[in-house]
């Protein structure tokens, strides 16, 4: 949460002109929480907690960050930042995606003008960018995490920055929100096996990256909440988990994180 | 292209002449509302198992002045949902009485059968806010909007920036930090909703409307209350306007160096 901290220089009048006046109005907040994308070879779990804060007031304790697009589709949105944007940004990635009307034709939905097919991971991946860069001079305050499984079933994810930049590559761990500093390196350490070698090598040999199974990824996932639970006032309530797979389809889960 | 920012995206000197600056000018702004005027403190509401209580009161605040202490801040909007506002009054008699009462107009004008229930209402209400924020004119008011929905209490928050929350327990304003924790006390979550009954929920809203006059330099002792309660598809809303607090207890005043008991 650092672009719009940038240093404030003072107003500079106009000579003989009338002095300036600032608008005192900011019309952005930060509501908190925290969001984790972990893709696994065929699923990926998309997580955040409930929590939903305005300075060091709970607004609530049960506001869910990680959206489903369409009740079909394998994509998954999680957004953080400024609630309202999030919001925003989550109602239109489902508007362009879900199909919404079709006995309405005028209504240009991604699956009438595609011949009823859903649209890809990366081309959701794609469109997100154009919304986010598209409001590139009023830029949506919200950080994305997108994935969602491709046509040989395979999980994609990709994370964004408000004004959109993300790696068409994708990645296989994302964190992001008020506790994504300490997440990001417990993820380094255990997706990307980061500082670890193997045995004996004298650490020379880093451990080879490999896909993580299901169970020990939601393992992960709760551990890096209940662990930022502890250390960030902004996060906690409730951990809503959302379980992408080939094989079992997507399967929701919302358990306890600590409420104090 | 010019490498000095103040002339990016502006006509060409050599082409157009001088840029006339008078046409973007940034020595005075266009004024929107950058900060409220007259203002109404906290509303707080809390749902129960078969509705939903919402209190405001009744005074509306220029400053640190008790201008007037007679007005209205919670506005029943259809057969399902009354809606509290607390923040700048103008903007919220514009809310109440040009956009909600055009909105219902219109609604029932149809005369089909259908009628505007409380997400309805607050999804309409949320986005207003979002866009008037959006075109850096908000309304600067925080929302709450208490209904019967599908068979169930409705309670959620919008707000200038139009930020969005739902919640068993609700407060704006002051209320947020003095009557959130009286209010989550009985209703720690939305599971807690099934053992509150209405007398209840009326009670603790009561107790919370006091504690705020009590420490809430902007408010006053006369409210409002509205209490939704439906049962299936029957929706009541009761109003009771003029309330008085009651069994004010000032005691504690006593310890307290700054309530006036002291001399020095």
């Amino acid at each position: 949460m650092s672009f719009l901290a940038t240093p404030s220089y003072p107003q500079q009048n106009v000579p003989g002109g009338e002095p300036t006046q600032r608008h005192g109005f900011n019309p952005y907040a930060d509501n908190g929480g925290s969001i984790i994308g972990i893709a696994g070879d065929d699923f990926l779990i998309m997580a955040g907690d409930t929590r939903h804060t305005a300075g060091y007031n709970i607004n609530s304790r049960t506001e869910r960050k990680v959206y489903r697009l369409g009740e079909e589709s394998s994509l998954v949105l999680a957004t953080v930042g400024f609630g309202a944007d999030a919001k925003w940004l989550a109602d239109t990635m489902k508007r362009a995606v879900d199909v919404c009307f079709p006995r309405l034709s005028m209504m240009k939905d991604f699956k009438f003008q595609h011949n009823l097919k859903d649209m890809t991971v990366s081309a959701a991946a794609q469109f997100l960018f154009t919304i986010l860069y598209g409001n590139r001079f009023f830029p949506k305050y919200a950080y994305c995490i997108l994935g969602g499984l491709d046509k040989n079933g395979k999980a994609r994810l990709f994370s964004y920055d408000p004004v959109g930049s993300y790696s068409k590559e994708g990645e296989r761990r994302a964190a992001a929100g008020a506790a994504s500093s300490l997440i990001v390196p417990f993820l380094d350490n255990q997706v990307e096996f980061k500082n670890q070698y193997v045995p004996g090598t004298q650490g020379m040999t880093e451990r080879p990256v490999e896909y993580l199974p299901l169970e020990k990824v939601e393992m992960l996932v709760k551990d890096a909440f209940t662990s930022a639970t502890e250390r960030h006032i902004e996060v906690g309530d409730g951990l809503q988990m959302v379980i992408v797979s080939a094989q079992h389809g997507v399967r929701e889960e919302i358990i306890e994180l600590k409420r104090d | 292209m010019n490498h000095l920012p103040e002339a990016w995206g502006r006509p060409r000197d050599d082409i157009y002449g001088a840029y006339d600056h008078q046409y973007v000018s940034a020595s005075n702004p266009n004024q929107h509302t950058t900060s409220p005027v007259v203002t109404g403190t906290s509303v707080v509401a809390l749902k129960y198992n078969g509705g939903v209580v919402i209190a405001a009161d009744n005074l509306a605040s220029y400053g640190s002045l008790a201008r007037f202490t007679n007005v209205e801040r919670l506005k029943q909007v259809g057969s399902h949902t009354v809606v509290g506002a607390s923040g700048d009054v103008s903007d919220m008699q514009f809310l109440f009485d040009e956009q909600l009462e055009q909105l219902i107009i219109s609604e029932e004008y149809q005369n089909d059968g259908h009628h505007l229930r409380a997400k309805h209402i607050y999804s309409y209400l949320s986005r207003v806010m979002y866009h008037r924020r959006s075109k850096f004119n908000p309304l600067w008011n925080v929302l709450l909007v208490a209904g019967w929905d599908d068979g169930k209490p409705f309670l959620a928050s919008t707000d200038l920036l139009g930020t969005t929350f739902s919640g068993p327990a609700l407060a704006s304003g002051f209320g947020a930090h003095l009557a959130i924790p009286l209010l989550r006390r009985v209703c720690p979550d939305e599971a807690a909703v099934a053992n509150i009954t209405r007398e209840q929920a009326i009670s603790v809203i009561e107790e919370c409307m006091k504690v705020l006059f009590y420490r809430d330099a902007r408010s006053m002792n006369k409210y409002s209350m509205s209490i939704i309660s439906g049962e299936g598809d029957k929706v009541e809303i009761e109003h009771r306007k003029d309330i008085q607090l009651k069994q004010q207890s000032w005691k504690f005043a006593e310890s307290i160096r700054g309530y006036g008991a002291q001399v020095v």
